[in-house]
């Protein structure tokens, strides 16, 4: 493609910079979307991920719930009750029991309060568990005690959250007063960094909740299999739920790490799909906008296509020099979208964490994502211009000449 | 020979109706000559010139350039030819208007894949010798009727062609001026070049040595007055 196409095509645009903009601006919506959605979708991702990752093989997760029905179970608010955790505990191979429950609440130290994501579960055994399969460690402070109202915070409450705020400080939540005594080394997750971590019995009198938990880890004794494990806790639960709630259908579910990792990836996958496949359309509304353009030019410019045939143009280069322009528009829609998509999306992983604690997004901007939305949407400029352009070199240099 | 039309007959369709623009025409063309067409309007001439320039082809009948049939040429074909060949004066001057003076007369240039340096070059050259030395970087609307066709004459002789077509060259200028224009295609016909200049004015007629008179698709008469 030669240099003075580019220059022809690009004073063609600037001669008419308000259609060009308007045309462009088309495009930079389409990328705009695509760019932002994914990144922050691929953040998401990642954020799970990552959290999956934290937690050991050897560690199942218990949930209420069937999981073919997952939004459910999150959203719905079951628990496991008293009766499950403990046949979860009577399972064979199960070596310890973690029940855990979570809530966002807003947290006082000294003149400053945050709304932050509070984690309970008992001291008594999990301490062991989060240290030996989840890999905390402590910066400052020691482990917490049972039923001693002893707190640990994650690394970014003490630096961001609550600035000051030491190994031994007092905090208050709903009232209830708390030590912290311990300050976690960062976990790589935002979320995990952001929480404060409570003895079972006092999340339950802070939030007044039963003994149920809508979230149960087992850690599995080494010399059985997950597998096995999995089976045998199936097996308590099942029987259990028939006892206790005379129930012919026991619903819960029961997550290893590899299961996991595979469900998020799925449902993340699909996510990032349908986002795609919705900003395409964008995109595509983009393309019917240079198509138009371009049809609009070609119409415009009759009788300049008829004087470049006349001056010798061929059939190559007319439609060179149409593509060009519609190129150009879309490679520019293409440039300023992905600017303003990342944009987006790194300010969303600064604006997310200030009003919804209990969720962290870091965004993901790869370069492939930049790379593809310049290059998709250059592709797609000269897909909405080829029409246009073939139309401008089929015409007849005598027809084009006469046109007025 | 340079140019040779045998039997050429253009058809244009105009709804149902068939309209027979040119009626079986016979014309020969010498290199080096200055041959202008005469005629009223409607009388075909533009026609005639588009296909002796091979700017259109005919509906029936043959036309020879330089010995070759040139009458069932494909369009890249033609426009090769025409690149090469001819080079064109419009009544309307036919500039593009956003591209400055020594870009309008480089134009036909970029099609050759000369180089931007060499074609600037010699879009210089041109216009120097044609007066408008100072004017390079002006825009056609910039510049007076005159000057605009100067600009046009230094595209068409830019690719230094054999054949030099112009239709109406001063319909749009004012006598004195459509004067020199006719001087300035007179100093290329004696630098050799071949001159077919279409008007209806006598007196440009007049400055060709062959002087073909169309009326109705047909001529009429032709005239050498060398």
């Amino acid at each position: 493609m030669k240099k003075v196409y580019f220059k022809m095509a690009f004073r063609n645009l600037k001669g008419r910079p308000l259609r060009s903009w308007l045309t462009i601006l088309g495009i930079v919506i389409g990328v705009f979307l695509v760019v932002s959605l994914l990144s922050l979708s691929e953040g998401l991702k990642g954020s799970i991920m990552q959290e999956l990752k934290t937690m050991g093989g050897d560690i199942v997760m218990v949930m209420p719930g069937d999981m073919n029905d997952i939004m459910a179970t999150f959203a719905g608010g079951t628990e496991l009750s008293r009766h499950d955790i403990d046949a979860i505990r009577r399972a064979e191979g199960v070596e310890m029991v973690v029940p855990t429950a979570w809530a966002g609440e807003v947290v006082r130290y000294k003149d400053s309060s945050q709304n932050i994501f509070i984690f309970g579960s008992p001291w008594e055994t999990s301490v062991s568990v989060y240290q030996e399969n989840l890999g905390w460690n402590l910066v400052e402070g020691h482990w917490p005690e049972p039923n001693r109202r002893q707190a640990v915070v994650g690394s970014m409450v003490a630096e961001d959250l609550l600035p000051g705020l030491r190994a031994g400080d007092r905090i208050q939540i709903r009232g209830h007063s708390f030590e912290v005594v311990g300050i976690l080394r960062s976990l790589g997750s935002k979320q995990d960094d952001s929480m404060v971590a409570l003895d079972w019995p006092d999340f339950q009198s802070v939030f007044g909740r039963q003994d149920g938990s809508p979230m149960v880890m087992a850690k599995i004794n080494e010399d059985f299999s997950v597998a096995r494990v999995e089976a045998n806790i199936r097996a308590e639960l099942e029987l259990s739920q028939r006892r206790t709630r005379q129930d012919d259908q026991p619903s819960f579910s029961i997550i290893t790490s590899d299961k996991a990792t595979d469900m998020v990836g799925n449902v993340m996958s699909l996510i990032q799909l349908a986002v795609f496949f919705f900003a395409s359309i964008a995109i595509l509304v983009g393309a019917i906008g240079i198509t138009n353009t371009m049809y609009t030019s070609v119409y415009e410019r009759t009788k300049e296509i008829g004087i470049l045939k006349a001056v010798g143009a061929k059939r190559k280069d007319i439609i060179s020099i149409f593509l060009m322009e519609s190129i150009i528009i879309g490679f520019v829609g293409g440039l300023l979208g992905v600017l303003l998509g990342s944009g987006l999306a790194y300010s969303a992983e600064y604006l997310v964490p200030q009003s919804r604690p209990v969720f962290h997004i870091q965004t993901t901007v790869t370069i492939l994502l930049i790379f593809f939305g310049m290059l998709f949407a250059s592709l797609v400029g000269g897909l909405a211009g080829y029409f246009p352009a073939r139309r401008a070199a089929n015409l007849e240099p005598v027809d084009a000449l006469r046109y007025e | 020979m340079l140019i040779k039309l045998e039997k050429v007959r253009k058809v244009y369709r105009m709804g149902q109706v068939d309209l027979t623009v040119l009626k079986d025409v016979d014309l020969e063309i010498e290199a080096g000559s200055f041959t202008t067409i005469l005629g009223p309007s409607g009388s075909g001439k533009s026609t005639l010139l588009h296909i002796v320039s091979c700017l259109d082809t005919p509906t029936e009948g043959r036309v020879f350039l330089d010995g070759q049939d040139v009458s069932e040429l494909s369009g890249d074909q033609l426009a090769d030819i025409r690149g090469r060949k001819i080079g064109f004066v419009f009544q309307r001057f036919n500039l593009l208007m956003n591209l400055s003076a020594i870009d309008n007369a480089a134009l036909p240039l970029v099609f050759q894949g000369v180089s931007e340096a060499e074609r600037k070059a010699r879009a210089e050259k041109i216009l120097t010798e044609l007066g408008l030395g100072h004017r390079l970087n002006h825009r056609p609307n910039e510049m007076s009727g005159g000057e605009q066709q100067r600009v046009a004459l230094s595209r068409a002789l830019i690719n230094d062609p054999d054949i030099l077509v112009a239709d109406e060259p001063t319909g749009n200028v004012d006598t004195k001026t459509g004067q020199k224009i006719m001087e300035l295609l007179a100093s290329f016909h004696q630098q050799g070049k071949t001159i077919i200049v279409v008007t209806h004015d006598l007196k440009i007629a007049a400055y060709g040595q062959d002087i073909v008179e169309l009326r109705d698709g047909e001529i009429i008469d032709r005239r050498q007055t060398v």
